[in-house]
């Protein structure tokens, strides 16, 4: 076989089980090495957990004779370190979590372990999943695997470089302004932010809570299906988890998308977006144009207020969610306080990074009184006009296609002096989040060796309509195909 | 409405508020870093949003009603298992009032 198993998509692996090609121990082994071989330059994971991951592999082979009685049985993936496994540290990459061992798991982690999922360990990420580059782990940078000089975007930018260098088959990602999709852009996979309440959150260590979603983060469109199709679901355990009937999204990829009426906010192209990038996404128009869609440049004038918006929000409900971590009941504590109070304040001190301590004072302030009508309130009810002007263009459009990033990914250490810098990489991703719509990010190109992304956005709950979209655009390029050499 | 510089004092104000410590040097910091990041959001100034209601949720969320029905919780061992200090199957804190 010339394509090492590594390589392989979920579904290829799949069929190789299937076909009793491969054992599930030499599907999981071959990640453990590739891990082991690649880890020292990628440091994709906080945490692997190899010998678990190896044991469950061996008893499907006892057990199941061979052949995998689910779409992910056996299949090795990682999750970023935000989602809390049951007996597996979760640290969200902080200080504050550098111990916490969760006594329960995420709703994901439980759907996919009963799918025979096999977790070889946690993702690295930016701390609480502030940041878009995954610099601000507590612990170590993540590097891209197109070149290790550069960042693999962020904040879900250990797997998003995980999927990408073959160290699992796939990851879950949270998205809360592009932490799914930006890093999926930079590494050159598919990242999908799925509706606000499609896929429960209970579990995942909570951020802007009107904002985060838990998604895939896959190597094609059908992988990042065949997960969709596994993690959705109402919870009771998410009061915000949508009740609804699941599309059976994996089996709706038909390709076919004659007629299919698609937008280009010109807004999006007018944000400082790389020359490569614009040429990039207005050639990959043109393959839409030849499977039969209509492709019309349309306005989003509200654009330019999201990212004012998504930064008076998100920190203001970090700020609020963040409190919880006080010394007391778990994580990182000071001992040496004289008074509860001094206690409180050292803890947040020596727990938080930088970047955290900003949005928790920007917030702070944002929702102080004096400042919560002109911030907070302001930012709500535009907010309200930005959906507002999303749901008018989709009564004409079926989907929305854009860049993903305004720029390909960035040498380490490039923009962490300056935070407005760093905000702006999400500019291209925060609306979708601000609205609460699904978009996902596919490889469209490349540019000077690194990828491009593509960003394609839909109604609330139209992800058969992004996917097939996305799906189609796949059957005719090979950027999905491109794998780094590490 | 004009926006003004966050002070030395006001990051102090606000970090206390928080019960967030910071150095010296992360007050300074802060002081310009957020005087910078605010002044962006001025740009809403030009949105007109008279008689738009604020969006708390993006998908518009009911209130979730289910049936009282008691069911099994975490055992008190798992929940103490990462509590910094604990006492008796109770979290330990320092003194309160003192």
């Amino acid at each position: 076989m010339t394509t090492p198993l590594y390589e392989l998509t979920i579904h290829e692996a799949k069929e190789l089980l299937d076909n009793q090609m491969v054992s599930f121990e030499d599907l999981t082994s071959t990640i453990l090495d590739r891990i082991k071989q690649v880890e020292p330059s990628v440091k994709s994971f906080v945490t692997v957990t190899g010998d678990l991951a190896l044991e469950e592999a061996k008893s499907f082979d006892q057990n199941l004779g061979g052949s995998p009685s689910s779409n992910l049985q056996g299949i090795p993936f990682q999750l970023k370190d935000n989602i809390c496994t049951q007996d597996i540290l979760t640290t969200c990459s902080s200080h504050m979590l550098s111990e916490f061992i969760p006594p329960y798991n995420a709703t994901v982690v439980e759907k996919l372990k009963q799918s025979g999922g096999i977790i070889v360990g946690k993702g690295n990420m930016d701390e609480f999943a502030m940041g878009s580059s995954t610099e601000n782990s507590a612990f170590h940078p993540t590097h891209n695997p197109w070149d290790l000089k550069r960042v693999p975007g962020g904040s879900s930018g250990g797997p998003a470089a995980a999927v990408a260098s073959g160290e699992c088959f796939y990851s879950l990602g949270s998205d809360t302004g592009g932490s799914i999709r930006q890093p999926a852009s930079l590494c050159g996979v598919v990242g999908l932010k799925p509706t606000y309440g499609l896929v429960s959150r209970y579990g995942l260590v909570a951020f802007a809570s009107s904002l985060d979603q838990i998604g895939p983060i896959t190597k094609d469109v059908r992988d990042c299906s065949i997960v969709l199709d596994t993690i959705v679901g109402h919870d009771p355990m998410d009061s915000t988890s949508i009740e609804r009937v699941s599309d059976c999204y994996s089996k709706s990829l038909t390709g076919d998308i004659k007629g299919l009426k698609i937008g280009v906010p010109k807004e999006y192209f007018e944000v400082g977006v790389d020359s490569d990038i614009l040429d990039c996404i207005k050639e990959s128009l043109l393959v839409f144009e030849k499977l039969g869609a209509t492709v019309s440049e349309i306005s989003l004038p509200l654009t330019k207020y999201a990212l004012a918006v998504y930064y008076i929000l998100a920190p203001s409900e970090a700020s609020a969610n963040l409190s919880r971590y006080d010394g007391v009941k778990y994580g990182y504590s000071y001992r040496d306080a004289d008074s509860i109070w001094d206690a409180m304040e050292k803890t947040r001190q020596n727990g938080f990074g930088s970047e955290v301590s900003r949005r928790i004072m920007l917030g702070t302030y944002a929702l102080s009184a004096g400042y919560y009508d002109a911030y907070y309130v302001k930012a709500q009810k535009v907010r309200t006009m930005i959906r507002a002007e999303f749901s008018s263009v989709f009564n004409d459009y079926d989907v929305l296609i854009t860049p993903t990033s305004p720029s390909t990914a960035f040498l380490i250490g490039e923009k962490t002096e300056d935070p407005l810098q760093m905000y702006l990489n999400d500019i291209c991703t925060i609306p979708a989040n601000i609205a609460g719509i699904p978009a996902i990010s596919i490889p469209a190109g490349f540019s000077n060796g690194l990828p491009i992304g593509m960003q394609i956005m839909g109604s609330y709950f139209s992800e058969n309509t992004i996917l097939n979209a996305a799906y189609a655009f796949e059957q005719v390029t090979d950027w999905h195909k491109m794998r780094p050499s590490l | 409405m004009t926006i003004p510089k966050i002070s030395k004092e006001e990051v102090q104000n606000i970090a206390l508020v928080y019960r967030l410590g910071l150095s010296p040097e992360d007050v300074s910091r802060l002081s310009s870093e957020l005087s910078n990041i605010l002044d962006q959001f001025r740009v809403l100034d030009n949105v007109d949003t008279s008689g738009v209601n604020p969006t708390g949720h993006s998908v518009s969320a009911n209130g979730v009603m289910r049936e009282d029905e008691p069911s099994q919780s975490l055992p008190v061992n798992k929940i103490l298992q990462n509590a910094p200090s604990a006492e008796n199957g109770y979290f330990k804190v320092r003194p309160v009032l003192e």
